[in-house]
């Protein structure tokens, strides 16, 4: 259904053809009421026109099953468009839980890609046909958006803070990725493509190519080098908590609240290490603010994320 | 058709000439043929900023305008056309014409308020202009941080006045309605029986 319309960005993810016919339908029903109130004008402007100057209106004194009817129906529908809307919202909004994930960050003006595996691109997104990927996503300086009109996705893309967004590509191909907030000078120049791949060919693509260390170990080097395994030591004794395990783990933080551990939480925590305390630690840790860049603090939660999977495997042993 | 002769009634607009009388007038009627001016003036300076986008668009190249004048243009469009035309039209043009006649007052509540309204808009209006002239603004309308706060290099501080300057503007009009419908109805026009646009 509505394949191929015209004027419209070709579907190419599992996310469009759903977000099209939910367009479509609203489309539908704002056409019909808006033709039919433009009927009506016409109709009564002609049919109650005024026909001697004698002629005084009666006055209306209301209509209680007609008032019920039309605050019924529109009720009716526009609670169909609120739970569409909402389940698709959500959909689009939960990346399954086996997604490729890999990391975006916009600066002025372009996107640079970081794969799990270390391949960098600038400007282009490599993803294999027929796998969700989930993009965690932040920007050095102003507000951009990632907006790909073929899948339809389009998320802010945020300094400070981390945005994401998943997506399941349905046809191999090339598609234009656009940034859609305004960012500054060369704002329309911000553009780049995604590469969509049938999965051998992707398999060729990550081991083909200047590819450096994996996410993860970039993280675990900087972790080294800038010496958060000092304080940070995986068994515990060091003056901070031991990190593994950490990830998407709830954190007890100082005056019993607790968070989970995020990227958004991780992320603060090295620059703004004040502002959530773990409980039972001294609040001793410094800020890493202008010591390491968006690029290094998303290799550091790859090396904590990849903790926790080796903990786990061990678990299961 | 009855052929009688018009006879001489005094309104609003034959009651004094002379640039003066409009300016220093406290009549509503006369403040929202004020206003109409402005708003039409600032609607054809908006409408030249977008003129020149359209123009430069003509063309895939940058031969018209460069990107940086381009932004700058649409930046200056969206803060004239929103600001300056959309917000004060139908409030302060309809609004001071309609809202005394239509609940029966002679005027609104505090008339020497509603002219210095309309003062206070073309101000406003002028710190824009200022700023248009002296080399424009590049954030977009909606002047979201942090590139309005820290990356752009463009004139956002004096713009932002001038913006902020014509808020107050709305903000006087606004309260001076507010007032004029509370206690200025006519007898027996209860809040039930006011006309949809009041």
């Amino acid at each position: 259904m509505l394949e191929n319309f015209p004027l419209f960005p070709e579907q190419a993810s599992t996310m469009a053809p759903r977000v099209d016919v939910l367009f479509f339908f609203l489309v539908a029903v704002s056409l019909f009421f808006a033709s039919l109130i433009f009927f009506l004008v016409i109709l009564f402007a002609v049919k109650y026109r005024r026909r001697s100057d004698e002629e005084q209106p009666r006055p209306i004194k209301g209509n209680l099953p007609l008032e019920i009817l039309w605050s019924a129906v529109p009720l009716a529908l526009t609670m169909v468009m609120f739970v569409w809307g909402a389940v698709l919202f959500f959909d689009i909004y939960h990346p399954p839980s086996n997604a490729l994930e890999i990391n975006v960050v916009g600066k002025q003006w372009m996107w640079k890609i970081q794969h799990p595996e270390g391949q960098r691109e600038i400007n282009e997104l490599h993803v294999p046909v027929g796998r969700p990927v989930k993009l965690t996503m932040t920007s050095e300086d102003v507000i951009h958006d990632f907006f790909v009109p073929a899948f339809r996705v389009k998320k802010d893309v945020l300094p400070g803070g981390y945005t994401s967004v998943w997506f399941q590509a349905t046809k191999p191909g090339e598609y234009h990725l656009f940034c859609s907030q305004y960012c500054g000078t060369q704002h329309s120049g911000m553009i780049g493509k995604v590469v969509v791949m049938e999965l051998t060919q992707y398999e060729d693509w990550l081991s083909g190519g200047a590819r450096g260390v994996s996410l993860a170990t970039a993280g675990e080097r900087l972790f080294q080098r800038l010496g958060c395994s000092t304080c940070h030591r995986p068994d515990g004794t060091g003056q901070g908590p031991s990190l593994v395990g950490l990830f998407s783990r709830p954190v007890n933080l100082q005056g019993g609240r607790t968070v989970t551990a995020d990227e958004g939480y991780i992320r603060e925590s090295i620059l703004n290490p004040q502002a959530k305390i773990v409980a039972r630690y001294p609040p001793v840790m410094p800020t890493f603010r202008g010591l390491i860049s968006e690029d290094g603090i998303l290799q550091i939660i790859a090396y904590l994320k990849s903790l926790q999977r080796e903990e786990r495997s061990q678990a299961e042993r | 058709m009855s052929a009688s002769p018009v006879e001489h009634r005094e309104h609003y607009l034959n009651v004094s000439y002379g640039v003066k009388s409009w300016l220093f007038t406290t009549d509503h009627k006369r403040i929202a043929w004020l206003y109409l001016l402005s708003v039409t003036f600032f609607f054809f300076v908006g409408g030249l900023f977008a003129t020149l986008l359209r123009l430069e668009l003509l063309t895939p190249q940058g031969d018209l305008v460069q990107a940086e004048t381009y932004n700058k243009l649409f930046t200056m469009h969206g803060v004239t056309m929103i600001f300056f035309f959309l917000i004060p039209s139908i409030p302060a043009v309809l609004g001071n014409f309609l809202i005394p006649m239509m609940i029966g007052a002679r005027d609104l509540a505090f008339p020497r308020l509603n002219l210095a309204s309309w003062y206070i808009y073309i101000l406003g209006g002028l710190f824009t202009l200022t700023a248009a002239a002296a080399g424009g603004v590049d954030t977009g309308w909606t002047f979201y941080t942090p590139y309005s706060s820290i990356y752009s290099n463009t004139h956002v501080a004096l713009t932002v006045v001038g913006i902020f300057i014509t808020g107050f503007s709305s903000i006087l009009t606004g309260l001076n309605f507010i007032v004029t419908i509370h206690k200025m109805r006519a007898p027996g026009l209860t809040w039930f029986r006011l006309p949809l646009f009041v």
